[in-house]
């Protein structure tokens, strides 16, 4: 090995860790910070030598131990955690149901114009662009009068604005690669459109079906203002939840750093379980023979 | 023979394109027919409106008898390559070859045993048995190819139907799969629908030739009558290495003796019946029926051309040159032919040889040759 090259890859080290350190940084933050006591936290110079304690979490889960310390306010933080993962895993999976064959269709199917195809697929793309405060207050209207307010059903419903364009437009280009012949192939060997989507595309589409899967449920997981504005009590995820650590008497930081910590682990341990498939599924195209 | 299939006034438009026109005919049982025509003739969607991947704006189908319009892909009996193979990248070679047995609309047909025995029988006679745990991209493009035709071998449809299934093998391949599928069709005793825009494939293995254009059907025939009497310009251009030559030329009429002038040269038409009239008309020569006239030879006489190029390609010889009009002239020779480049000489061919074409219908009004 010479000695530029030596400098090199010295030279690459250092900003992969630099950037590893940048991005990392704050999550170390948080974490450090879901084991501190108050004391701790809101000490003038931040300390990165403290003595652990677990009562962040404890008192997470713990009811009523918290409401003692924000006064009024009720925190039930487990209830937010299973709101989240019953909002986000049946939005993810109503999504898919609707997205994928959706997906399909405006990719395989047949239309009168061919601009209706573009349009159609536009229309649900533009729902990614607009902000969503715009629709807020007519939503809010609406939900009211339907009786969808602080409901599993009305979460999971608004969820697939966020989840169904996302899985028409990535399902979209996973079926323009998989050779149209090759479909035509198992129609005539005997098999109906229902069974080859079933034999030829699925299988050919899993690996990119599960990284969109875990995409979409980290963004439905993520999402706050829709929670925030038609959850209620009973339904209020982690995300809208955590404001709850915010009062009139108090910051309980170290019980929202714990909090974010809890509710930052499914998505992780998601990715990690998922990864192979995301870097396949993300760069579908080598799947043809 | 009974026929195997018919298809009646069949038409296909994508857009305002008409893919398919109002074609007719009809394949016999045991029959080897090739559909013949260059990019975009409307060959592949022939096929496919046959196989029943898409929907005929018009016109109606036949197979054995049955009408088979109203029926999806999946129940029409037909088997079909496609020209990139269609292999399900997914499955080994032995799960591709047993698809079609497979399938649930023959479900209860095959037990696991026989249909293991029918696959091993097809990959056997594609030489590809030892390929069987192989999946598609681990093969090469000639095993891909036999893994597409033993998919299709496997059953046993009431017609074949193959689209391009070796226009993408290397030359020797080709030329090697050419002769093993017409042995192979041959003692399978199957009705073949067989798609190419290489007239050689045509002629080697066809039974009966259609020339398609345009989506129309320009002329049916076997290959001796499709190469030999031609039925019109675009048949005799389309069948042929290089393709026929075409000359403007002009019929007379003298004491019962036709004469054709090209490029202010007359040759004698002894036994022309058939003509009819006087008139211009388009010559068609093919390029191994001319010939150069020695200077001082014959009294034949020839047409002056200017030699433009001389290609030596190994077992034959391709020479351009132009007439005086300007018109180009190809010329095919086995031997290297004695003449240079920029080099004015004489050249002639037999009345026997040439084709007369309509210019205005370009259909063809008489044939030299005729053979049979």
């Amino acid at each position: 090995m010479g000695k530029t090259e030596g400098l090199y890859k010295l030279g690459v080290y250092l900003g992969l860790v630099i950037i590893a350190i940048y991005i990392l940084f704050p999550m170390i933050w948080i974490l450090s910070l879901s084991f501190k006591v108050p004391q701790d936290i809101t000490c003038a110079i931040p300390k990165f030598v403290f003595k652990p304690t677990l009562d962040n979490y404890k008192s997470l889960f713990l009811i009523g131990s918290l409401s003692k310390s924000v006064g009024a306010t009720t925190l039930n933080f487990p209830r937010y955690f299973l709101n989240s993962l019953i909002i986000s895993g049946f939005g993810t999976l109503l999504s898919l149901i609707v997205g994928i064959p959706a997906g399909y269709v405006l990719t395989r199917g047949r239309f009168k114009k061919e601009s209706t195809r573009e349009n159609i697929a536009f229309t649900l793309l533009s729902f990614w662009f607009g902000p969503e405060m715009a629709i807020l207050l007519p939503l809010y209207k609406i939900y009211r009068v339907l009786g969808l307010m602080d409901s599993y059903l009305g979460l999971i419903l608004l969820y697939q604005l966020i989840g169904v364009p996302f899985i028409v437009w990535l399902s979209r280009s996973y079926f323009l690669d998989i050779p149209v012949s090759i479909e035509d192939a198992s129609l005539v060997d005997g098999y109906t459109r229902w069974q080859t989507f079933w034999r030829i595309d699925f299988p050919l589409l899993k690996p990119g079906i599960a990284a969109t899967a875990v995409l979409t449920f980290i963004f439905e997981w993520n999402n706050f203002i829709f929670a925030l504005v038609v959850g209620g009590r009973h339904t209020m995820p982690v995300t809208a939840g955590a404001l709850g650590f915010i009062s009139y008497e108090a910051v309980l930081w170290g019980q929202m750093a714990g909090a974010i910590i809890i509710s930052a682990l499914p998505e992780i341990i998601l990715a990690i379980a998922v990864q192979k498939y995301m870097t396949r599924g993300l760069t579908f195209g080598a799947v043809r023979g | 023979m009974e026929e195997a299939l018919k298809v009646v006034n069949l038409t296909k438009s994508f857009g305002k394109i008409k893919a398919v026109n109002r074609i007719s005919f009809t394949c016999l049982e045991k029959e080897l027919l090739v559909i013949l025509g260059p990019t975009a003739a409307g060959k592949t969607t022939t096929l496919r409106l046959i196989a029943g991947l898409e929907t005929p704006d018009e016109g109606e189908i036949y197979l054995e008898g049955k009408k088979i319009n109203e029926l999806p892909p999946y129940r029409r009996s037909c088997a079909m390559t496609f020209e990139d193979y269609a292999l399900y990248p997914h499955m080994n070679v032995f799960e591709n070859i047993a698809s079609p047995l497979r399938a649930p609309v023959r479900r209860g047909l095959f037990t696991p045993r026989e249909i293991e025995r029918a696959v091993i029988q097809a990959a056997k006679l594609l030489e590809i048995d030892m390929l069987l745990k192989r999946k598609p991209s681990e093969l090469s493009g000639g095993q891909r190819q036999r893994v597409a035709l033993g998919r299709t071998l496997v059953r046993k449809p009431k017609i074949f139907l193959l689209d391009e299934p070796i226009a993408h093998l290397d030359a020797a391949l080709r030329h090697r799969m050419r002769a093993e599928m017409k042995r192979i069709f041959e003692s399978l005793e199957s009705t073949v629908l067989y798609v190419t825009h290489d007239y050689m494939e045509a002629l080697a293995m066809a039974d009966r030739i259609i020339a398609l254009q345009h989506g129309e059907i320009q002329q049916i025939g076997t290959p001796n009558e499709v190469y030999f009497e031609p039925s019109n310009e675009f048949v005799a251009g389309l069948l042929g290495d290089p393709p026929m030559n075409f000359f403007k030329g002009h019929v007379t009429s003298h004491k019962g003796n036709w004469l054709v002038k090209i490029d202010g040269v007359e040759l004698s038409v002894s036994q022309a019946s058939g003509l009819t009239s006087e008139g211009d008309v388009i010559v068609g020569v093919r390029p191994a029926d001319i010939h150069f006239i020695q200077p001082m030879g014959t009294n034949e006489k020839g047409l002056e051309v200017k030699i433009e190029a001389v290609e030596p390609l190994g077992d034959k010889y391709i020479v351009t040159a132009t007439l005086r009009n300007g018109e180009i002239v190809k010329l095919k020779f086995e031997d290297r032919p004695g003449v240079k480049l920029d080099e004015r000489v004489q050249i002639g061919f037999s009345a026997n040889y040439i084709h007369l074409f309509d210019p205005e219908t370009s259909k063809a009004l008489w044939h030299g040759r005729r053979e049979g």
